[in-house]
């Protein structure tokens, strides 16, 4: 009897433990994610660090990075070295906020090509890079915010244009990115694009014309399948250089400025998704708005490139909405010449800017239009603005402030530099209009803080004999 | 002018230094209570060569002086030879003449008899010796006198049967030593002669008859005789090899003895305590020894023969043994393997032993496999022993807080191996194996079970499925702890003389035992008390039963007490609450686990299936336990459930393998035993699994190759940190979580034991929490500097962290790191992600001008210099030189001495002390009243 009761004793304990459970599995830690959706990003109450992917410093290019901070902040420079294996150059300093400064980087690195970085101790505070020479010149903002597929049209590898992409990978671990292209043929498959490695604190350029020769429109996307890439695409023809950084897709572009130095502009557009997208073009003057001035329909798989120079005359920002995501960017170049005109002469282009008083300017008028011009588009309205611009004595820098809205918007805008500025008065930019500011060169204005009372969005321009670069600014979040 | 050099010839046989016409002898008779004082007294007294004076030795003996030391100096100063014999030994009338002859012709110290038993059986023609010290004859037993060895020739040492030695070398030599044992002091005596140019002969012209009698000296006291001998007259060279050698042959000689008749440890231990507590005399005699040497180590090996003697009788018996049981022409039937499965079983302990050797093969060539709680020993044992007594615990950024006792037991074990390889690994690895084998089969033999079912049991007890599941969680000390418990629950229930004496001993046997079992695994400790009041309730009756359940609550009282001072900073809930306990185990064990605790409970008779019983209860308690995760128990109640669970499956086992092989059982019973034995069978075969690794079961080993990129630069190692982070399963010991990941710091280049268990967070670790957010919340992309202060040169990130089946916390981990600026990507010779901070310097313990210090042992040394060091370690006041400041939750103490001390904390280490002095005392005591019994 005892061993019965024993044996089923046992039985009984056994049995329940057997019935136990396994521990739930281990969820993953909740770390957030380092990529983004969002497809600008903007400047932050914290600190931050922006990466920008092509700045160059050698004997004919010199590069600045401009860094705005609301903050009295703690600004390190990384420049990567083009040498492998070289530790990058570190240089830091200390902006006394709310400030501007300009960082000539053949100061700290004058080596040819080095993608830098830039952490800021604190926030808001917002970075862009120009690089420039005697017959050059080129600006974007830098990238603060990192999203999952990066979208960058506005390519063409057609004869007499390069189209350069870089992949910037300023972080310890290796990346491998698929490269997807696009062009008027539809999705073009380049095998060595697929599964493309770039290793940890390190840069690579492709040159896409051997790859993907002859496309008059080229559009890619960049999807980082391990690590993280910051990518640019750099388009050149004989007549100068622009560069853009990727964006992310939304359904709203707002360009404050797409013309500049005669330039003639163009929307491109390639779509986020799998189906044809409607887009539509605002074209939005000084004077007023043109709604709906310009409406195509692009294919998942194929971009689109709407020409705004018949739509009114310089200067005017646009505003792009889509019926879905898209990636958009602006691409200004030298107009086509007429075929008995000589190559490479156009007539001299009366370009006008109007300025905060109502009095109109006019460009002394050249003989030979250089430049190309190209950037992103600023997905979101803000009514908050930071623009870290920069100047050089033979160049026009100005700044141009678009309301898309249907209300008049009061804007403040504060002149940022390494002195101490008096505030401007509050200007008015009227419903569906845009205002071009002027920036007094050589007095040590290396930004703008942008203050509206409404939704707004903010960009710059520089131009002169040097080129044309087209510049969005940076929202404060 | 005529120049004259003094020419000194060892071996010239040509000039006598004493005219042997007129060579005077005085006879020393050494009397020991044996008997044939007067047969040896009128041999001497018939030599035809006469000595001058007869003295006698020997404790009982009338007008005998007590010692050899003072009948030499009875001995008239102008006696030229001293006769050594022993009393019983008979001289052939012209022994004298031709010891007196020899000696002077050849010019030696030492002259020995050839020695013939009193049946005509050669005994010795002098000795050969191996390096150790112990003799070897050479001869085959009985091997008869038949003058075959007739030839004066140098030997190693000579019989003190009869020997013949210069006066003055004797008085030089300071005669024999008192304290050691005859034989070994006659060789001890020639080797010391030798050191200083003597000749040591045997004259096989001397003749004595002396009867065979039986060994009398303590087989110890013999052993650590010869132990003393060669700390005496090795050079330090030599004994840097010879003694970690004895102690390994000790340590063979102890195991071998467990199929060999008499075990050894005890007599193993007491004979290296003996030269432990003898050190400072054994130092000044070897002083005196190698003083004016003449020769040197070399010259003494000459006369030594290669290799152990001991080792080699041992393959020999062990051989024989074999052989004898291996069938022969007349023995080869089913029959006589029968019988050798139902008696104590040769072949089955044998197979036991080798599949212990097989199953720890790796820890004897690889050591422990460093995965999970299983790590390292300490390299240095005398710094676990500090840690633990009162020092420094160094897991993590360290703490204040006790070490585990196994931590301690690591660190002893290594300084008595000497921290050779990885010996003291292997011995207690493979050792807890053998412990737990025999343990269980001594615990069978309280219910009468053979010996051979017990062996088998005690297989699948110690590899078997519950001890995979132990191994399964890197719980060594529980692994170690195996070996102990069935000599707890034995201690406990073994049958005990009446009196004072065996029950003090038996008492404080088990309290030394429950506090070795507590050491290697606290939770353990608990476990007797419980099993053995269930045993008591089912054998309500059985007054053995009760008595055993007192001896355990003594045991685990006692026990408790000698984990001092580690068990006042612990709690054991928190032990048993920590992790998850939930044992997967695969359906095959399951049914066969049911059908052998079904089969024993039934085949058994009556007394034996309620023993079987109480064991199936344990089987299913421990199955519960290491399944009880869901009631809040961890993997240490887990790993503790699995010990109960294979005890009672062990008892089970024994009591259907024995019910197999006994004669007249019920037919019916079996029957039943035989479908038990179906699962026998399963189980023997489960637990044969662990032989294909090698690792007694233990996984393989995750972070001596996955950490060996710490190595590249020299230096780098012992300087710095590695911070893991992934899954909490594949870190090793303890980690840390952080918003759900998890992390934890180790050192390079592969954590060792004192690093398994984390201490609660210090400053320094919350401070690195504090970083860490930083880092994870994308604030910095500098995670290198931020590590930095911390010692973290490198990161790890363990598990698949790369592709479409990544882990997880592995990805998420690796997204953290990916995004950083200083730090650069490891990709060669590398298993996991890993990156390497560009910041420079990076160091544990750092000086206020960059200079790193390293961590030699568990100690920061570095160059001596005027400023400051700062120490990346939990802050503590007791850290020094002073001043002692606590800066950026750290230390930074004085650099001028080149080294950061830790004043241990003197009440621990007074506990600590008290249960090591208690540990020896316990087991004296034991030893003590065994005897009595």
């Amino acid at each position: 009897m005892r061993r019965v009761l024993l044996l089923l004793l046992a039985g009984l304990l056994g049995a329940v433990g057997l019935m136990q459970v396994a521990p739930p599995p281990a969820g993953a830690p909740d770390f957030g994610s380092p990529t983004t959706d969002d497809p600008g990003g903007g400047a932050v109450a914290s600190p931050s660090a922006w990466y920008c992917p092509w700045v160059e410093a050698g004997d004919i290019v010199d590069s600045d990075v401009i860094v705005v901070s609301e903050p009295t902040v703690d600004v390190g420079l990384t420049l990567l070295h083009p040498i492998s294996n070289e530790v990058p150059e570190f240089f830091e300093t200390e902006l006394v906020g709310p400030g501007a400064v300009a960082i000539s980087t053949g100061g700290v690195l004058r080596v040819g090509e080095s993608p830098a970085v830039v952490e800021i101790s604190n926030g808001p505070a917002a970075v862009a890079s120009m690089q420039y020479a005697d017959k050059f010149i080129s600006a974007d903002q830098c990238i603060v915010s990192v999203p999952k597929i990066w979208y960058l049209p506005g390519g063409s590898t057609r004869t007499g244009t390069i189209t350069q992409l870089r992949l910037f990978n300023p972080f310890a671990d290796d990346a491998e990115v698929t490269i997807t292209a696009y062009s008027e043929f539809g999705i073009d498959l380049v095998a060595e694009l697929d599964g493309f490695d770039v290793a940890g604190r390190s840069w690579t350029t492709i040159d896409l014309e051997p790859y993907l020769p002859f496309r008059d429109e080229l559009a890619l996307t960049v999807t980082a399948t391990r690590g993280l890439v910051i990518p640019a695409l750099v388009r050149s023809d004989e007549r100068g250089e622009a560069m853009w950084p990727g964006t992310g897709p939304a359904e709203t572009w707002d360009f404050p400025i797409v013309t500049a130095g005669g330039l003639e502009p163009f929307i491109t557009v390639m779509s986020a998704g799998d189906d044809d997208i409607v887009v539509t073009v605002d074209i939005i003057t000084p004077e007023g708005a043109i709604r709906n001035a310009r409406e195509i329909t692009i294919e998942s798989s194929v971009p689109g490139v709407i020409p705004l120079a018949d739509l009114a005359a310089p200067p005017f920002g646009v505003r792009v909405r889509a019926s879905s995501p898209i990636g958009a960017s602006v691409i200004a170049v030298v107009p086509t010449a007429d075929p008995d005109e000589v190559d490479g002469e156009v007539p001299p282009v009366d370009e006008t800017t109007t300025t905060l008083d109502g009095t109109t300017t006019s460009v002394p008028d050249v003989a030979f239009v250089t430049g190309l011009a190209g950037t992103v588009g600023l997905a979101r309205p803000a009514s908050e603005w930071f623009v870290p611009l920069d100047t050089l004595p033979d160049a026009e820098t100005t700044m141009w402030i678009l309301n898309a809205g249907l209300e008049p918007v009061s804007v403040v805008y504060e002149p940022l530099g390494e002195l101490e500025y008096v505030l401007g008065e509050p200007v008015v930019v009227a419903a569906e209009s845009i205002l071009g500011v002027p920036v007094e060169v050589g007095i040590g204005y290396f930004g703008y803080r942008v203050v509206a009372d409404g939704p707004v969005t903010v960009a710059w321009t520089i131009h002169g004999q040097r080129g044309v670069a087209l510049v969005a600014g940076i929202a404060v979040q | 002018m005529i120049a004259v050099r003094r020419i000194r010839l060892q071996n010239a046989p040509h000039m006598p230094m004493t005219n042997i016409r007129h060579a005077t002898v005085a006879a020393i008779v050494v009397a020991e209570g044996t008997g044939g004082l007067d047969a040896t007294m009128a041999a001497i007294g018939s030599q035809v060569y006469e000595t001058v004076d007869v003295v006698t030795v020997g404790l009982g003996v009338q007008g005998a002086l007590p010692t050899i030391g003072d009948a030499i100096r009875a001995t008239p100063a102008t006696t030229d030879y001293i006769w050594i014999v022993r009393a019983g030994a008979v001289p052939i009338p012209d022994s004298l003449d031709a010891l007196v002859r020899d000696a002077g012709r050849t010019d030696a110290g030492i002259v020995g008899s050839k020695v013939v038993g009193d049946d005509g059986a050669l005994l010795s023609v002098g000795l050969i010796t191996d390096v150790f010290g112990v003799p070897y004859t050479g001869l085959d037993q009985s091997e008869r006198d038949q003058g075959q060895y007739d030839v004066v020739r140098d030997v190693a040492a000579v019989e003190g049967t009869s020997m013949l030695v210069r006066r003055d070398l004797m008085i030089g030599l300071d005669g024999f030593d008192p304290a050691m044992s005859a034989g070994p002091a006659a060789i001890d005596l020639a080797q010391r002669a030798r050191l200083k140019g003597a000749r040591v002969i045997v004259s096989p012209a001397a003749e004595v008859w002396f009867p065979k009698t039986p060994v009398t000296t303590p087989r110890w006291r013999d052993e650590a005789s010869r132990i003393r001998s060669s700390l005496k007259v090795y050079g330090w060279l030599t004994l840097a090899w010879v003694i970690p050698f004895a102690f390994l042959i000790g340590i063979v000689g102890v195991l071998a003895s467990l199929f060999f008749g008499r075990w050894l440890g005890f007599d193993f231990a007491r004979s290296w305590g003996w030269n432990i507590a003898k050190l400072p005399s054994t130092l000044r005699l070897r002083a005196a020894a190698r003083r004016n040497r003449v020769v040197g180590d070399t010259e003494l090996f000459r006369f030594q023969r290669k290799g152990s003697v001991t080792v080699g009788r041992l393959v020999s018996r062990s051989l024989a043994g074999l052989r004898n049981r291996l069938p022969g022409d007349d023995t080869l039937s089913i029959e006589s393997i029968g019988r050798d499965v139902r008696q104590p079983a040769f072949i089955i302990g044998i197979l036991a032993a080798a599949f212990v050797l097989l199953s720890a093969r790796q820890l004897w060539s690889k050591g422990l496999p460093a995965v999970g709680y299983t790590l390292p020993f300490p390299v240095s044992g005398w710094d676990a022993l500090a840690a633990y007594a009162g020092g420094w615990n160094p897991a993590g950024f360290g703490s204040d807080i006790a070490i585990r006792p196994l931590v301690a037991i690591a660190g002893a074990a290594q300084v008595l191996t000497f921290g050779v390889g990885n010996v003291s690994e292997y011995i207690l690895g493979a050792g807890a194996m053998i412990l737990g084998i025999w343990g269980m089969t001594r615990l069978l033999r309280t219910w009468s079970i053979g010996a051979a079912p017990a062996l088998l049991a005690g297989i699948v007890y110690v590899a078997g499925p519950t001890a995979q599941g132990i191994a399964g969680n890197t719980h060594i000390g529980t692994m170690i702890g195996l070996g102990v418990l069935p000599w707890a629950l034995r201690m406990s229930l073994a049958p005990l003389r009446d009196g004072f004496r065996p029950a003090a001993g038996r008492v404080c046997g088990a309290i030394a035992v429950f506090g070795l079992l507590g050491a290697v695994s606290p939770l353990l400790i608990l476990a007797p008390v419980p099993m053995l009041v269930l045993y008591a309730v089912v054998r309500v009756s059985d007054a053995i039963a009760w008595r055993a359940v007192i001896i355990a609550l003594a045991g685990t009282a006692g026990g408790s007490l000698l984990l001092s001072p580690w068990i006042w900073d612990h709690t054991f809930e928190a032990i048993a609450r920590a992790g998850y306990a939930y044992w997967n185990v695969s359906s095959v064990v399951v049914g066969a686990a049911i059908a052998v605790a079904i089969a024993a409970v039934v085949a058994a008779d009556r007394a034996r299936g309620i023993v079987a019983g109480w064991g199936v209860v344990l089987l299913g308690s421990g199955v519960y336990l290491s399944r009880s995760g869901s009631i809040g128990m961890g993997t240490e109640t887990e790993s503790a459930g699995l010990a109960i669970a294979g005890i009672g499956l062990a008892v089970a086992i024994g009591i259907v393998a024995d019910v197999i092989g006994a004669f007249g059982a019920v037919r019916w019973r079996r029957f039943a035993a035989g479908v038990g034995g179906v699962g026998v069978v399963v189980l023997l075969v489960a637990s044969s699994v662990i032989l294909l690794g090698g690792r007694i079961g233990l996984p393989g080993d995750r972070f001596t190759n996955l950490l060996s990129f710490t190595l590249a630069t020299e230096g780098e190692a012992e300087r710095s940190r590695v911070l893991l982070v992934g899954p909490s399963h594949l870190m090793p010991g303890d980690s840390r979580t952080f918003e759900g990941g998890s992390y934890r710091v180790v050192s390079a280049p592969v954590p060792d034991l004192g690093e398994a268990r984390l201490a609660d967070r210090g400053d320094l670790d919350l401070f690195l929490e504090e970083r860490l957010g930083v880092i994870v919340s994308g604030e910095t992309r500098r995670a290198g500097g931020e590590l930095a202060p911390f010692g973290i040169r490198w990161i790890v990130i363990l598990g698949d962290s790369d592709g479409s089946d990544a882990d997880a916390e592995s990805l998420a981990w690796r997204q953290v790191f990916a995004g950083q600026l200083d730090l650069l990507p490891l990709s060669a010779g590398v298993q996991e992600a890993v990156f390497v901070t560009d910041i420079d310097p990076v160091s544990r313990a750092l000086t206020s001008s960059a200079t790193e210090w390293s961590r030699d042992g568990w100690v920061y040394r570095g160059a001596p210099e005027p400023g400051r060091v700062f120490v990346a370690e939990n802050p503590d006041p007791r850290f020094g030189p002073a001043p002692w400041r606590e800066t950026t939750f750290s230390n930074e103490v004085g650099a001028g001495d080149g080294v950061v001390t830790y004043a241990a904390d003197a009440a621990e280490r007074s506990q600590a002390v008290g249960a090591a002095l208690s540990v020896v005392a316990l087991i004296g005591v034991a030893v003590w009243g065994r005897r009595s019994a």
